[in-house]
């Protein structure tokens, strides 16, 4: 029997998870299940209507039965491309949506049976800084969301005032949240997280538009949250993030888990996969077509890059690197500019890739070929 | 009780709300009470014809009663209906959503609020009408605040099925002018429900507010009892509970189809 003791509450566990304290990486035995997703599938059905008659009815599968387990004490990430499915996953994980089949459990109670339960294990930040009031000061919101889970009058205070502490925002916590930096009413949507001291803690993008430093400062709140023996779910856009984070990682494309492994495990799976970026002027089809004709090529990416006004060539292959001369020849043939290029390690994003077709970023265009 | 202390909390960071309280009770009856005295022609010859189908020469006192009733309902009504649209708007609804308490509650919570500034506005208005236009009101302070009372269930019934509608439809205006201009019309606020046609009298029964305009006027500027006023304010309480229950069934019935579509964070 182990017992973590965080500053706020005592999180008795009947069984902690086998890992190596000092890794705070997750890689180890986990047993119990703070959430259980099994065959979750949602089905949302769209009509398309000419005035009052309904001309056309379609289906579309959202999710398309997803399964994972999420052990107590670690940061679980879920990852996927717009449209993937992964929003619709976490609605149905805090009951916001009902599943056409499939179940979910918060430490194991039922959301869909009893709803009102599960949110209370659950604490959540979603759409960052929009989930908050803007017209109360930082204290105050933090102490209308602990009223709403139940708190008195003086527990909400303690806990406002604790959890203002902790993310540095004790001295601006009587200021309206409206004169906040972006950075600063992130933080405020985390507390509205942490203030029902819930052992279950859900962040959709956290630190999604924050400056790096502020994105760094709530990575390490997140990190604080799991050595309590929390647990965390976190979708992010931020392959860096994620691997920095999390101990375990769902990649989910199309509506289905497509790869559910550690980081380091994921980019493992990429042993055999070599890496070659290059930015080009250019990137006409017929160009890509050769690149993807040459033998050993296992993928080619190509994605314009708004900002830089290029185009970024993602080629995954299995030869050694004398593949980067026919590829530089059949650039140069195709009449385009080599801009930049490099071989490189694979990273998670690359994983991401190699495994959807797409990038995480948005408005990223892709061709592929597998 | 939280809800309706974060909602005081934000109204209060608005300042434009003193003109709510203070100008908007004087300005919205001046406008029906001109067009009585217009109308009542030279030397008021018309209140003759006034009095027979309303009961009372007092045509001032009858239509800020009515204007008053009106604003207090509307204002609940409106507060009710776009409670749970403006926190969707300003993205704060499924925060809400996601905390461990009934959804009704929560719109509850919120009205709450609004029905206590109303009663701070009826209060307001009181004591204008009676230093500004002049106006004896009748009765104890006591049966004033039954009269009002009576009409808390009504209020929070159409009040739920609006919000109900709102968040059904995902569109305040039309709604609002729908429930806004029914009331109007039909519960009489500035005119007699006796000068309508019969099938509008007909529809106007169904609606709570009629008798509790009607037992409002009794006890306040007809100078009658409570037990005058007793069967307008019975039915008003009754048809009150009625619609209560109905609109209940119809927010668990949104709160259902927001589930299954997920559509609580759509505009």
């Amino acid at each position: 029997m182990h017992v973590l003791y965080s500053s706020n509450n005592i999180y008795a566990f009947s069984c902690r998870p086998e890992v190596d304290e000092s890794s705070n990486r997750g890689e180890g035995i986990y047993m119990e299940k703070a959430v259980e997703v099994t065959d979750l599938k949602k089905v949302f059905h769209t009509k398309k209507k000419k005035l009052f008659r309904t001309i056309e009815k379609k289906e579309f599968k959202a999710v398309d039965g997803i399964s994972f387990d999420i052990y107590k004490g670690e940061i679980f990430g879920l990852l996927g491309p717009n449209g993937a499915g992964k929003t619709t996953t976490i609605k149905m994980i805090t009951g916001l949506l009902r599943p056409t089949s499939g179940y979910v459990r918060v430490m194991g109670i039922d959301v869909d049976k009893k709803p009102m339960e599960a949110l209370s294990k659950i604490g959540t930040v979603l759409a960052g800084d929009r989930s908050i009031y803007w017209k109360l000061t930082g204290r105050e919101n933090l102490e209308y969301f602990a009223a709403l889970y139940g708190c008195n009058k003086n527990e909400a205070k303690n806990r406002a005032a604790k959890i203002l502490d902790r993310l540095g925002l004790a001295e601006k916590a009587d200021e309206l949240v409206e004169k906040y930096s972006t950075g600063m009413k992130q933080k405020i949507a985390l507390g509205k997280a942490l203030i029902p001291y819930a052992p279950v803690v859900l962040l959709d993008e956290p630190t999604l538009g924050l400056d790096p430093q502020s994105a760094l400062n709530l990575r390490e709140i997140i990190l604080d949250i799991k050595n309590e023996g929390r647990t965390v779910l976190l979708t992010t856009h931020y392959m860096e993030e994620a691997d920095f984070l999390c101990d375990r990682i769902a990649i989910v494309d199309g509506g289905k888990i497509i790869a559910l492994d550690t980081p380091s495990n994921l980019k493992k799976s990429m042993d055999d996969i070599k890496l070659i970026n290059i930015e080009v002027d250019n990137a006409p089809e017929d160009m890509l077509c050769k690149i993807k004709g040459l033998s050993s090529i296992q993928k080619v990416i190509s994605r314009y890059d708004e900002e830089r006004r290029d185009y970024v060539l993602n080629i995954h292959h299995t030869d050694s690197n004398e593949l980067i001369q026919k590829v530089i020849d059949c650039i140069s043939e195709s009449g385009c500019r080599i801009l930049n290029i490099n071989v490189k390690e694979p990273s998670l994003e690359d994983v991401f890739i190699h495994l959807t077709g797409k990038s995480l970023k948005e408005k990223v265009e892709n061709n592929e070929t597998v | 009780m939280a809800v309706a202390k974060k909602e005081l909390a934000q109204m209060t960071r608005y300042p434009t709300w003193i003109i709510q309280f203070i100008v908007w009770p004087l300005i919205f009856p001046l406008i029906y009470i001109l067009s009585a005295v217009g109308m009542a022609g030279p030397q008021k010859s018309g209140l003759a014809a006034f009095d027979s189908v309303a009961g009372t020469r007092n045509y001032m006192g009858f239509i800020v009663i009515g204007t008053m009733v009106w604003m207090w309902v509307n204002t609940v009504m409106w507060n009710f209906g776009t409670f749970l649209r403006d926190e969707q708007m300003r993205g704060t609804l499924e925060s809400n959503w996601l905390c461990p308490i009934k959804k009704v509650d929560f719109l509850i919570g919120g009205a709450s609020f609004s029905m206590i500034v109303s009663a701070l506005l009826t209060l307001v208005s009181v004591i204008e009408y009676r230093f500004v236009y002049g106006i004896h009101f009748t009765g104890s302070v006591l049966s004033w605040i039954l009269s009002f009372s009576v009409m808390i269930p009504g209020v929070y019934g159409l009040g739920t099925m609006f919000a109900s509608l709102v968040l059904w439809v995902k569109e305040t205006g039309a709604a609002v002018q729908l429930v806004r201009g029914s009331i109007m019309i039909l519960c009489g606020i500035t005119f007699p429900a006796a000068i309508m046609p019969g099938w509008m009298q007909f529809i106007a029964k169904f609606m709570p507010f009629t008798f509790g305009i009607s037992a409002t006027r009794t006890i306040m500027i007809n100078g009658g009892s409570i037990l005058d006023a007793l069967a307008d304010m019975l039915i008003c309480l009754g048809e009150g509970f009625i619609y209560m229950i109905i609109g209940r069934l119809c927010f668990t019935a949104v709160e259902n189809k927001v589930r299954n579509s997920g559509s609580l964070e759509r505009f």
